[in-house]
């Protein structure tokens, strides 16, 4: 059997690797995808009061420390068993909002973009956000580099800081928001709304206009039928701050729809020798494997997961591209891991809209912030939707409020099984038998992990940003007969 | 253009990933300087465009994870010379490097000089807020190495080198 690994890790030892196996006909046997876990996290939380985790769980990772912060804040309102007022909820979601077109512009132009605009087989030095701003210009790049930066700034605002994030206590939030700066946020968020729909028109021109990349989303190696999991609002609208998590099945049809604090009832998590990362899986459907269908308990909780799991969106404009993307790719639900792209793009609008929708609403500069709060319950969970996948916090406390347990399924663990599977149906599709594996293969095998937009900072623990790639083939004993390296 | 930027990166939440951040936390109590100011990060992306802009001179302090180097050995270059540190590359966003190349295909004021001073860690996988017993015992040799290295490019107060690294 020969062996062929890459490894994302070459100065950092031990964080990551995918490992794939030939069989002896020198086809894709099997593939592995491997990382470590970050250790203690519960330790660390225990002992100390249940409204002090919203700011440390904001550290656990630099890169979505704003849905740490609003699922931990929400699971604190939940350990005392007060809803926040009216006008913090809102501030909440304002900042959620530019948390996600901050990130979801990051994930477009600087990971996606350049497998699309570049060409995904071009020269992995000219494969990058350079690239991409080579080709479309620079006016578009400080566009770029404008817009994430506003979106963090109205973050720092109604945050306290970008990153180390302050905003929430249990019942609400902080601090308020004046009418001068609401007005200058509506001013930032309807630019939002232009560059979202800037966004989808490049996306529009460069990817659909091209038919070797439909082809490739549509009937390339990266179809994946499993189900699909996203929070959504009262009328089954995509929604990343509230509601209940929905889960439909390969058709469509609802699996299942629960309240956060019920989700022990509808996911398990399971474990694999030869993983550190768990595997969640749906309990009613039960684990089967890594296998696709409708019996399959494997689920994929991702932009397009949420939109496969939605009756639409909650915003005009989003609602309008949902109802091309749907129509262009054949209805719903679909399963084209690439399409993730396109939904994130949808996503993007979204939160663009919805911004700017709150930023209009006059009770956002309401003074009553926090709903008081008396004696803790005991326990509480908290779901919001992270750029890449349902993030939960649950969290055990004592009558004091002193946290005597944690646990937290973030984004990235949900897809765990899915990105293992995606991984090997792209290998099994682009490696073929006799054939060299070229860096450009390499790097479309990698397509299939990056549209998942993962993030191991918090699931486990960073990977080096360059992808550097290392393909080890061996002979049926393990040797290597040949290394190919892609720095 | 402002004058210095000494930037720490790191989570310090997560043993020796934070050995840049505390590094930098001492040295801004020990030098507070009306031209140098000082910064915080958790990771290293296109965030920090916006963060490194307008300065002259960037110092960068952040943790290496190679095995190549002893824990608490101290490696500086410049970006001429760039090593991966732990939080420079980004795999969710793009490293650090093309950040900087970025900035100035832009047109963005970028420092005139970027030095980084790469800490060698021990361990960076479980979450406590000490550094790990190798760090910890050689934690004031590793303020000194920075302090020397910064100190060669900045004038540093003689006697508050001395204190800090007594």
């Amino acid at each position: 059997m020969q062996r062929i690994t890459i490894d994302p890790i070459t100065r950092l030892e031990g964080h990551g690797k995918i490992e794939i196996f030939m069989n002896g006909e020198g086809t894709v046997e099997n593939v592995y995808f491997q990382v470590p876990e970050l250790r203690g996290f519960e330790k660390f939380c225990e002992g100390r009061p249940v409204e002090e985790l919203s700011q440390i769980v904001t550290k656990i990772c630099g890169v979505c420390p704003g849905c740490h912060h609003m699922a931990s804040g929400k699971a604190a309102d939940a350990v005392y068993g007060v809803e926040p007022t009216p006008t913090a909820k809102k501030l909440r979601e304002l900042f959620y909002m530019a948390h996600f077109v901050h990130s979801h512009i990051a994930h477009f132009y600087a990971l996606a973009a350049p497998d699309f605009v570049v060409g995904p087989t071009a020269k992995p030095e000219e494969r990058n956000i350079l690239g991409v701003i080579g080709k479309v210009g620079k006016e578009i790049g400080l566009e770029v580099i404008k817009q994430r930066r506003i979106a963090q700034e109205i973050q720092a605002l109604l945050g306290g800081h970008q990153t180390h994030v302050v905003m929430n206590i249990p019942g609400g939030v902080r601090k308020g928001l004046t009418s001068a700066e609401q007005e200058d946020i509506a001013g930032k968020a309807k630019r939002f709304v232009d560059f979202a729909k800037f966004s989808l028109n490049l996306f529009n021109d460069v990817v659909l206009g091209n038919k070797t990349y439909v082809d490739l989303i549509l009937n390339g190696p990266y179809s994946l039928k499993i189900h699909s999991m996203g929070l959504v609002d009262e009328n089954n609208h995509v929604n990343f701050y509230d509601g209940k998590v929905r889960v439909v099945d390969t058709e469509g049809k609802e699996h299942c729809k629960y309240a956060p604090n019920e989700y022990l009832d509808y996911v398990e998590e399971r474990v694999e020798p030869w993983s550190y990362l768990k595997f969640p899986y749906l309990k009613k459907k039960g684990w089967h494997g890594f296998v696709e269908g409708q019996e399959s308990g494997v689920y994929q909780a991702s932009p397009l997961s949420r939109l496969n799991a939605a009756d639409g969106m909650a915003t005009p404009l989003a609602q309008k591209e949902y109802e091309k993307m749907y129509s262009v790719l054949g209805g719903k639900p679909v399963h084209a891991t690439l399409a993730m792209h396109w939904a994130r793009l949808v996503e993007l609008l979204y939160a663009a809209e919805r911004c700017f929708e709150l930023s209009l609403d006059t009770e956002i500069t309401g003074k009553d912030l926090r709903t008081p709060v008396g004696k803790p319950v005991g326990e509480g969970v908290g779901i919001v939707e992270a750029q890449r996948g349902t993030l939960t916090h649950h969290y055990w406390t004592d009558d004091k409020g002193i946290v005597t347990k944690a646990n937290i399924i973030v984004g990235t663990t949900n897809n765990n099984a899915a990105i293992c599977m995606s991984l090997k149906k792209a290998a099994m599709g682009l490696i073929k038998k006799g054939e060299e594996v070229t860096n450009g293969i390499l790097n479309m095998i990698e397509m299939a992990f990056r549209a998942y937009d993962p993030c191991f900072s918090c699931a486990t623990h960073h990977l080096p940003g360059t992808m550097p790639l290392v393909v080890n083939i061996r002979d049926k004993d393990g040797m290597i007969i040949k290394t190919l390296r892609r720095d | 253009m402002k004058e210095t930027l000494i930037l720490g990166l790191g989570n310090e939440f997560l043993s020796d990933d934070g050995i840049g951040s505390k590094i930098v936390h001492d040295l801004e109590n020990s030098f507070p300087d009306d031209k140098i100011d000082y910064k915080y990060f958790v990771t290293g992306s296109l965030d920090l465009i916006d963060v490194i802009s307008g300065y002259r001179f960037l110092v960068i302090v952040d943790a290496m994870r190679t095995r190549y180097y002893k824990p608490g050995s101290v490696i500086s270059f410049e970006m001429k010379d760039y090593q991966a540190t732990v939080h420079l590359n980004n795999f969710h966003d793009i490293p650090f490097p093309d950040s900087v190349k970025l900035a100035q295909q832009l047109e963005m004021d970028m420092p005139e000089m970027i030095l980084i001073a790469g800490i060698e860690i021990s361990t960076d996988l479980e979450f406590s807020s000490e550094l790990s017993p190798e760090l910890k015992t050689r934690y004031n040799s590793v303020l000194g190495k920075v302090i020397s290295i910064i100190s060669q490019h900045l004038l540093l107060p003689e006697k508050q080198i001395k204190n800090i690294t007594a």
